[in-house]
């Protein structure tokens, strides 16, 4: 167990998925390996893709991963489906449209509960991106859960992020609001054989045109069928364009610094969460202050203030 | 579907007394399906095959007589009665509006087989009780031909015995009950004529969901069979975990009695035989030929001809099943459905 | 901490009757479980694969084709092999009383049959955890 993370950054299979574990449970001696690997991170290329259910973005992961590796590139894939608000479970589904990637050793696909994050992300998957990243793979991609318009956080974590959408699934764009398009660094339109992708194509672009005028990239149009292989080469290049592009700018180095500013964010506030809503001590004393505010006997932003004024002290 | 379209297109010119294809529920109803979901989803899947052969310009007429179904024969005596005669008019209906002028056109022609999901591996014996009521219900709902399940469904493999006692429920109803003399002997029951409009009205309530979902294939990808389907299965085991809805001998009349009746062993020899049958097939046929045909078959499969010749050839050749399903999947892909409960 | 119970729920071999195993996985989801669902046609390399990289508690195995003792003796050898001592098996489906001590013995813990109540595995699986 101490030398967890020795073997995974030697990319040991049982150590990653372990250390895995260990971040998203919030366990003690979780920091003190992150802590070693953190260090040998930064390789990896983080590539997000959101879009919603049927856009077929889990196949989207499988061919893209497999143009990856007959690049001889190795790949991680974080795929992340919503905790259930009510029991605190989940349903973890992605993986069955890779399976046949189960046996690669030169893929490493974990599936992650939200675990009560809203936005679309889970709340180690930053600790997962970096696990992942010093085990060695090159490329990480981290597939979200993409239902409805707030489910934006992907942003914070990946270097290029996709919106996957799909022609004639109900919802003209227009009627997709903002939020969950502006995100998008490339647009793809999956399930190109269907009808009605050449007016999705267009409203795309006209959108596009609106959004980038005055900017100086134009965001991309990709057309894949996804389960025939089309379009995925071409995907690959267009990311290849992007990373590029981050990279002649300060955006790549800008993007980085958002990251590691919101992984710092959600490390403070879930151990700020912790301190006062688990650890016994502090937790009786809240537990009163909510029973008082309950009684209109204490209005909550007093008792905020008492409650950071004992932690400030 | 383009298959599909290639047997219906096949079966009219070469093999016209040979039933196409069996349009099946009982699959939908065993994963956990209601009565009225079973009846849309499977009626509305053969209205969809009909409307893809009319695009490709085969004539109703022609290929609708040999359409067969498949369905279930569940435990509610009564809902599935109706359900048969909902069927048949609902059918009838369509084949209309879609054109067919031919009384055989028209005619639901279907196979039953009793409820598998519904036996259960407690007190097997009592099985036979409810095999026989299921297998009634087909009857008098009018099947053209019916599969009755064996009392050891839940344990294994049928035993001989089991499935001979299976056999001879069917054929004491057959020969001994008197029922299959009358047509729709049920007609004209208060109770069974309300149950079948009722059905019929539920089941055009999904017809008009899917048609606003874009259609049956659009409404398969967008997962809203699967859902349904799912959520029947769910709420139907809750009900069984809450006891709200009792199955006898699991969670009423409960008893600890040891298996009794005789159990399937399973031929731990015959893989091995197989295996070697298979290899001595591949010694003895004539491989160029078959990989000629399997070649052929990719070429059409790229193209726009009908597959079945072509697939006959393959078979008459000896290619095994698997060689020709594997030209098919490499040229057509491999669906692997998303995960729906 | 907030410490999930991880359960692989799979279908070994060629068996396509799946209703059991998304009933059973999705009870075990309300049960507050994270249950990886990896949908048909496993082979047993690729069951203990993903056991591995989902560091899972518990593998669940539904099969109703018969072909139980090859196919769960295939996982549960793997498992050893590979020294995957704190992943607990369990199996659902058509397995005859017969076959499940024979099972036990080759390290499936606990057989769950026709009639089975969904309280019953999510019970087991919470006495039963190990790590």
């Amino acid at each position: 167990m101490n030398d967890i993370a020795a073997k995974v950054l030697k990319g040991d299979e049982r150590s990653i998925a372990r250390l895995i574990t260990l971040a998203e449970n919030g366990a003690p001696q979780a920091a003190s390996e992150m802590k070693k690997i953190h260090p040998k991170t930064g390789n990896a290329y983080v590539i997000g893709i959101t879009g919603v259910m049927g856009s077929g973005k889990s196949t989207l992961i499988f061919e893209l991963t497999r143009e990856y590796r007959r690049k001889g590139l190795k790949v991680g894939i974080i795929a992340i489906d919503p905790t259930s608000p009510f029991s605190g479970g989940a349903l973890l589904g992605d993986r069955i449209r890779m399976m046949e990637l189960a046996t690669d050793d030169g893929v490493f696909i974990r599936s992650m509960g939200t675990r009560g994050m809203l936005g679309g992300l889970a709340s180690a998957v930053y600790d997962v991106v970096e696990i992942l990243d010093a085990s060695g793979k090159d490329i990480i991609l981290v597939e979200t859960v993409g239902v409805g318009q707030a489910e934006v956080d992907v942003i914070k974590i990946a270097d290029t992020t996709l919106v996957v959408l799909v022609p004639g699934l109900g919802d003209s764009i227009q009627t997709i609001k903002a939020g969950i398009m502006e995100i998008a660094d490339i647009y793809i339109v999956n399930k190109a054989d269907r009808s009605g992708v050449e007016q999705a194509v267009a409203e795309l672009q006209s959108l596009i045109d609106i959004a980038c005028s005055g900017k100086d990239r134009k965001t991309p149009v990709l057309t894949t069928i996804a389960k025939e292989n089309k379009g995925i080469s071409e995907l690959r290049k267009e990311i290849e364009n992007h990373e590029k592009y981050l990279k002649k700018t300060e955006m790549f180095d800008i993007k980085r610094r958002k990251r590691y500013e919101s992984e710092l964010v959600e490390i403070i506030r879930k151990r700020l969460m912790n301190f006062i809503f688990d650890e016994s001590t502090f937790k009786e004393k809240v537990e009163r202050l909510i029973d008082q505010i309950s009684k209109k006997e204490v209005d909550p932003y007093t008792a905020a203030d008492e409650i950071l004024g004992k932690i400030l002290k | 579907m383009r298959l599909i379209v290639d047997t219906f297109e096949y079966g009219f010119k070469e093999v016209p007394r040979w039933n196409t294809i069996s349009i099946s529920g009982y699959h939908i109803r065993e994963a956990g399906s209601t009565a009225i979901q079973e009846l849309a989803f499977t009626l509305g899947d053969g209205v969809e095959y009909v409307k893809w052969a009319i695009k490709r310009g085969l004539k109703i007429d022609d290929f609708a007589p040999r359409l067969s179904f498949f369905f279930n024969a569940h435990n509610d005596f009564f809902e599935e009665i109706a359900k048969y005669r909902a069927a048949r008019r609902i059918w009838a209906q369509e084949m209309k509006d879609l054109g067919a002028k031919k009384d055989r056109s028209l005619y639901m022609r279907f196979h039953t087989q009793t409820a598998g999901c519904s036996l259960t591996a407690q007190q097997p014996e009592i099985n036979i009780a409810r095999v026989t009521m299921q297998a009634l219900s087909a009857v008098l709902g009018g099947t053209q031909s019916l599969h009755t399940n064996s009392m050891d469904e839940a344990l294994a493999l049928p035993s001989e015995k089991a499935a001979r006692i299976a056999l001879r429920t069917q054929q004491i109803i057959a020969e001994e009950s008197g029922v299959t003399s009358t047509v729709d002997p049920l007609g004209g029951s208060y109770y069974i004529e309300w149950l079948t409009d009722k059905m019929v009205e539920e089941t055009y309530k999904y017809f008009d969901r899917v048609e606003k979902l874009g259609g049956v294939i659009p409404a398969i990808e967008k997962g809203f069979y699967q859902r349904e389907i799912a959520e029947s299965a769910y709420k139907y085991q809750r009900e069984i975990d809450d006891k709200e809805r009792f199955m006898v001998g699991v969670n009423k009349y409960t008893m600890d009695e040891p298996i009794e009746i005789p159990i399937l062993k399973m031929d731990e020899e015959g893989e091995k035989r197989q295996i070697n049958r298979l290899k001595k097939l591949r010694k003895d046929r004539n491989n160029s030929k078959v990989n000629r045909n399997l070649d052929n078959l990719r070429k059409a499969a790229n193209g726009n001809e009908n597959l079945m010749p072509i697939i006959l050839d393959c078979v008459h050749s000896y290619a095994t099943l698997g060689e020709t399903c594997d030209v098919l999947r490499e040229v057509f892909g491999e669906y692997t459905e998303p995960a729906i409960y | 901490m907030d410490q999930k119970i991880r359960v692989l729920v799979a279908k070994p071999g060629l068996d396509g009757h799946d209703r059991g195993a998304k009933i059973v996985a999705r009870a075990l989801r309300d049960a507050g479980m994270e249950v990886v669902y990896t949908g048909l046609h496993q082979t047993a390399e690729m069951i203990v694969e993903t056991a591995i990289q989902e560091d899972v508690n518990v593998i669940g195995l539904s099969l109703l084709s018969g072909a139980h003792m090859t196919l769960f003796r295939d996982v549960t050898k793997l498992l050893k092999q590979k020294g995957l001592d704190d992943v607990i098996v369990i199996g659902g489906g058509i397995i005859p009383e017969e076959d499940v001590n024979k099972l036990k013995e080759a390290g499936v813990c606990g057989v769950f049959g026709p009639g089975t109540h969904c309280d019953d595995i999510v019970e087991f699986i919470r006495k039963n955890v190990k790590k």
